[in-house]
């Protein structure tokens, strides 16, 4: 066996050009996908994140019928559900507010729109989400300002209205009582999505119990916990803990579904590309290996005459490619992981065209990031190798059935 | 009482079937004898079957028909891998073209046989420089890679691999053709020599003159049969 192998590793060096062709293909690979991988695991992590932070939380207390038909009456009740008694019985719930969402109507001087009303809790709602991070220079919520709002900037823009004009709004409240109000406009909302940013207007939730004529409700609990990708978890941790039966714990994934269709199917679309290029790369070293073995399949009848056994034969070739493997794909590891730390250092700023293709479909992303976690060079290492193996099968098992008559006659 | 031959053949049938699958005749019904120690040529014709002899005899390849029975084993009963031992214990090969293994030095070549046999490294390389000094293969050359050595030089190592084991019979297919008349004749005296020492047994495939006049016996093969079989003194 020492001496087969150290017929394998000579026969590597015989032909090094080719052999290092072999390798550098199953380089290639391995850090080209495990690059490819990095950057859509890091950037979906980190959009994950944002988009999260920027508008669901990690998780939302909603009565049940509220994520498909969200109407004011598929609301909470506050004597039915304590924050504060939540946040203390789980340890993971790092932060917690209170929102109501409803439908309405505002009108400025000039113009109308339909617009998404948030009343939110001002001090305990930056713990959950940026919903409301106003632009620089303008003045935020208080805890009392309930005659004032936030707008989105786009609806803002739409509506022709700055800080400290003035904006009426009408509703259609709980059990369809109409609300009217008129409200200062305090500041400008930059959010991040656009379709937020375009309908948005936030105001105290007290301020949006008395528009929608349902105080003492509210229709989300919005809860913020020290890990994004527990959600899932949590919710059904959550969902134990809660006594009303009608009310449901649902993680960013369930409440954003979007999002994790999105990254589905881009996922999809990266492992089409991946598979093809394995198929490239295998055929690549089908094509060298059998090359390899061809020119030699008389020596491979010398060694048989000599009393090479056919199990033995097949061995030595097969150690020889499996060596081969090894180095290519230990090598792409190694580069793709100096690769990625080199990149993971900084994300890759996107072009202001990017950004806006971007937005656009709703994906919102400030950069490419590129994730480091051990796991994104599992498929690489292991469907590249055994791809590589795979196509040097064929070369083994032709050696192993190789007469001895008929490999000594090869030219 | 043991076998007084060391390979006996009976009515060997070789059909190949050529690059259009029309059979071609190789061997037709060959009945011979050899006995140990012998240092036979069978000489033909190209075609006649001297090589397809070898092979069957070699048990690199199988007979279409007939049986063949070498140091007391029907080969045709055996399995590849049987086959692959069988060759391992009883039998040495000379190659026409030498045909050393390119990766190897020249000693490990000659050893290749021993070590397949599970021979201790220290013993291996005993033997394989008893041979080597020899057949005249100077001790610096032990190392050197087959590119690295002359014609003459590459074959001297290719009857060192076939010998170092000490086979019952050596088939040499061809000994002569890749060399100079002078290293040919030197080569085949040091054959003559050492089948008369240690009475290994030389099965020779050749139509080299020199091989020939060295042989004590010849056996002629046109178109697959014995035309005829002569002994020398």
């Amino acid at each position: 066996m020492r001496k087969l192998f150290k017929l394998a590793w000579r026969d590597i060096w015989r032909n090094r050009r080719r052999s290092f062709l072999t390798m550098g293909a199953i380089l290639f690979a391995v850090t080209l996908i495990s690059v490819s991988i990095s950057a859509n695991v890091g950037t979906y992590d980190a959009t994950e994140q944002l988009m999260v932070r920027l508008s669901t939380s990690e998780l939302q207390v909603q009565h049940r019928r509220y994520h498909e038909e969200r109407t004011l009456e598929n609301s909470l009740d506050e004597t039915l559900i304590d924050a504060a008694d939540l946040t203390s019985q789980q340890a993971w719930i790092t932060a917690s507010a209170r929102r109501l969402s409803g439908f309405g109507l505002a009108s400025s001087d000039s113009s109308s729109a339909g617009i998404l009303i948030v009343g939110v809790e001002p001090d305990k709602e930056p713990g959950v989400s940026n919903m409301v991070r106003v632009r620089t220079g303008d003045a935020t919520l208080g805890q009392e300002d309930h005659g004032a709002v936030l707008l989105g900037s786009l609806l803002a823009k739409n509506l022709n209205l700055s800080p400290g004009d003035s904006i009426v709004v009408l509703t259609q409240g709980y059990h369809n009582v109409m609300g009217a109000e008129i409200y200062v406009v305090r500041g400008l909302v930059r959010a991040s999505m656009p379709e937020l940013d375009r309908a948005v207007m936030v105001m105290t939730l007290p301020a949006a119990q008395q528009l929608f004529s349902m105080p003492g409700r509210f229709t989300e609990l919005v809860l913020r916990t020290d890990a994004h990708n527990k959600a899932k978890a949590y919710a059904a941790l959550l969902q134990a803990s809660l006594s009303e039966p009608d009310y449901v714990a649902l993680p960013w994934q369930t409440l954003m579904p979007e999002l994790d269709q999105w990254r589905r199917l881009d996922d999809a679309s990266n492992y089409i590309f991946y598979s093809f290029l394995l198929l490239i790369i295998g055929f690549e070293i089908f094509n060298t290996t059998t090359m390899s073995m061809m020119e030699r399949v008389r020596e491979f009848g010398v060694m048989m005459a000599m009393g090479l056994k056919p199990h033995q034969v097949g061995g030595m070739v097969a150690l020889e490619l499996a060596m081969k493997v090894l180095m290519g794909t230990v090598a792409g590891f190694v580069v793709a992981v100096v690769v990625v730390y080199f990149l993971g250092q900084e994300p890759i700023p996107l072009t202001a065209g990017m950004k806006e293709m971007y937005d656009d479909i709703g994906f919102v992303t400030d950069g490419i990031y590129f994730s480091s976690k051990l796991s994104i060079y599992v498929f690489p290492v292991i469907s590249v190798a055994l791809m590589a193996l795979a196509s040097m099968l064929f070369p083994v098992i032709r050696m192993r059935s190789f007469s001895p008559v008929k490999a000594l006659r090869a030219l | 009482m043991p076998d007084p031959f060391l390979v006996e053949a009976e009515g060997l049938v070789k059909v190949y079937r050529d690059r259009s699958h029309v059979p071609v005749r190789a061997l037709d019904g060959i009945s011979f004898a050899v006995a140990p120690g012998e240092f036979t040529a069978i000489a033909g014709p190209s075609g006649s079957g001297k090589t397809t002899l070898l092979n069957l005899i070699g048990s690199l390849d199988s007979a279409t028909a007939g049986t063949i029975v070498v140091a007391g084993q029907d080969l045709s009963l055996l399995s590849r891998r049987a086959r692959a031992e069988f060759r391992l214990r009883n039998l040495g090969f000379i190659f026409q073209s030498h045909n050393l293994i390119p990766v190897l030095s020249a000693a490990e070549n000659a050893e290749f046989s021993l070590l397949l046999q599970g021979m201790p490294a220290r013993e291996r390389r005993r033997r394989v420089l008893a041979e080597f000094k020899d057949l005249g293969i100077e001790e610096e050359l032990t190392r050197r890679r087959p590119a690295k050595l002359s014609g003459g030089q590459q074959q001297r190592v290719a009857v060192a691999r076939a010998l170092v084991s000490r086979p019952k019979l050596i088939l040499a297919d061809e000994p002569t053709a890749s060399l100079d008349s002078k290293t040919g004749a030197r080569l085949l005296d040091k054959m003559r020599d050492l089948n008369m020492r240690t009475r290994i047994t030389f099965l020779f495939s050749t139509h080299d003159p020199m091989v020939i006049d060295r042989a004590r016996r010849l056996v002629t093969l046109r178109d697959g049969q014995i035309a005829s079989d002569e002994t020398h003194a």
